[in-house]
């Protein structure tokens, strides 16, 4: 993040949120009486350190959320007949 | 008869070079030194072009700092380190008392008064630490010493204001956080200071901003940090403490009682001993530290550079967390974004990436809610009239007073990503959700 010349806006870490979905179903199982072994949202189970499904869904709602919210501003910002948000930054 | 005694002359013989053997010489000690000067450019050259040479010369010089830093440092024992810093501390103490003398001196009679008033003059005026090494000149009618580690307080039961637009020339960062008192509308005739009325702010009996703490209601948390978590300009209901509480309140459906121990220019040794002051007596659910750049040293230079004391910051910031594991208590580690890196470029490696880095911690109890910001400061984005200027509205910063701390709107986005990520935590370890029958305000308002 440090060496990228870009604006803040344009950088995304998931980090976070795959903490948060992590702990959710971490929690869920341990009420099921499940308790998960490693991460769920990584291919812990065959020993892989890729996605799986449920962290692609992680993955796909946090980009996604950050693009339509990206877009928005855009789109306010043409209205307007100004610069790009992603530019100037809003 | 003298006898004649033969005296050898010494002659110094100095053996003469012919000039083409002395060429040959010169060329010989030249092409020495080009061999020398371009071994070494080329080294450098390797050292900056490759990846694996940058990384070399990086280690390289890590190793030799820690090792001149051991062998001819001073004292580097905790009580050689503590001691040093008593010595700093009292020092600058000492240098800053007579920058305050002339400068009231100095003053014409209306700010003299106000001074006065503030309690701020040279003879009741509190010159204390905080901030990490900065000496700071407080109204001692507002805060009082403390000298079991926090080296200042704020006085219980008391309702304070911000004065704005007073320029800071005491020579001491000044901070005009004044009693709220009747003589205040008199104190501030004749000068330029303006009173900011939405930052009123009032402590309860424990001397900590917000409501009365409950050490009885069904779940409670002490939230540890400096300005921001105190709520620099804003009302006492808009700070992020007090938004984490309804937060919690709505989501885990019982009644929640906050301590928000955020007192401003404390930084995390601070932050230590006033868990240690409270926490016995609260005994809290949980923990959220708040940390910000300037915790570690210059904001710019931590921001920026990630430059700052980063071991004392760990090692107070590593006996807040061992306190709380000793009892049970989860405890969040949170940093508070930098405003810079959220609207410019993002420097997040420098702070809070190294501090992410240093902490023995593991990663759901550090929580880096930049993202959050990021997400509702474009839900929030209205153009403003001027394309030099931040909207102002929904600002998530304090950008219509130039200051950088949470304004309503940025506290409510820290509390919602720190209650976020405390519920399913407290609902593991917290029995009670949902159970609070008592019939208390289970708190529907939202923070703005």
């Amino acid at each position: 993040v440090d060496v990228l010349d870009l604006n803040s806006l344009s950088i995304l870490d998931p980090l976070e949120d795959f903490l948060d979905a992590h702990l959710d179903r971490f929690i869920a199982g341990v009420r099921k009486g499940r308790r998960p072994q490693g991460c769920p949202l990584f291919n812990d189970a065959i020993g892989d350190g890729h996605f799986s499904a449920a962290g692609s869904e992680v993955w796909g709602e946090r980009v996604g959320r950050r693009l339509l919210l990206l877009m928005d501003a855009d789109r306010a910002v043409r209205r307007r007949g100004q610069d790009s948000p992603r530019r100037e930054g809003p | 008869m003298k006898i004649p005694v033969f005296r050898r002359r010494t002659v110094r013989h100095r053996q003469r070079v012919l000039a083409f053997v002395d060429r040959v010489v010169r060329r010989e000690h030249f092409f020495k030194r080009a061999i020398i000067v371009l071994t070494g450019v080329v080294i450098i050259l390797i050292l900056r072009a490759f990846p694996w040479g940058r990384y070399l010369s990086a280690s390289i010089d890590a190793w030799a700092r820690s090792t001149f830093s051991v062998a001819l440092g001073p004292d580097r024992s905790r009580a050689g380190i503590d001691a040093s810093w008593r010595n700093f501390r009292r020092r600058e103490i000492e240098l800053s008392r007579p920058r305050v003398e002339r400068f009231y001196a100095e003053s014409d009679p209306a700010f003299q008064k106000l001074l006065r008033y503030a309690g701020m003059d040279p003879e009741h005026g509190l010159l204390r630490w905080g901030n990490y090494n900065w000496t700071l000149l407080l109204s001692s009618k507002v805060f009082e010493p403390d000298d079991d580690g926090r080296s200042y307080r704020m006085r219980p039961g008391l309702r304070s204001i911000w004065l704005r637009n007073l320029a800071i020339r005491a020579g001491v960062p000044a901070y005009y956080l004044v009693p709220d008192g009747p003589g205040l509308a008199d104190a501030i005739r004749g000068t330029s200071a303006i009173v900011l009325e939405s930052s009123r702010q009032a402590t309860n009996s424990w001397g900590l901003r917000g409501p009365e703490p409950d050490p009885d209601a069904p779940l409670r948390g002490i939230v540890l940090g400096d300005s921001f978590m105190q709520g620099m300009f804003i009302g006492d209901a808009e700070t992020p403490p007090d938004c984490l509480r309804r937060y919690l309140q709505r989501e885990m459906k019982s009644r929640v009682s906050i301590l928000n121990a955020g007192v401003m220019g404390y930084s995390p040794e601070q932050y230590y001993y006033s868990l240690t002051a409270f926490g016995r007596q609260f005994r809290p659910h949980f923990v959220v530290v708040s940390v910000f750049a300037n915790d570690f040293g210059n904001d710019a230079d931590v921001a920026g550079r990630g430059v700052g004391d980063w071991q004392e910051g760990k090692y107070w910031l590593h006996n807040t967390i061992k306190y709380c594991r000793a009892r049970g208590w989860p405890c969040l580690v949170v940093a508070a974004p930098v405003e810079g890196s959220l609207l410019n470029k993002r420097n997040s490696g420098y702070y809070p990436g190294t501090l992410a880095n240093i902490l023995d911690l593991e990663s759901t109890l550090f929580l880096d809610p930049m993202e959050d910001f990021v997400n509702a400061h474009l839900r929030a984005y209205s153009p403003g009239e001027r394309r030099d200027r931040l909207p102002l509205r929904g600002s998530l910063f304090n950008d219509d007073l130039h200051d950088s701390h949470f304004s309503a709107a940025g506290s409510e986005v820290w509390a919602e990503a720190v209650g976020r990520r405390l519920v399913p935590m407290l609902g593991e370890i917290w029995p009670g959700r949902g159970e609070d029958t008592s019939g208390h305000d289970r708190g529907d308002e939202s923070c703005e």
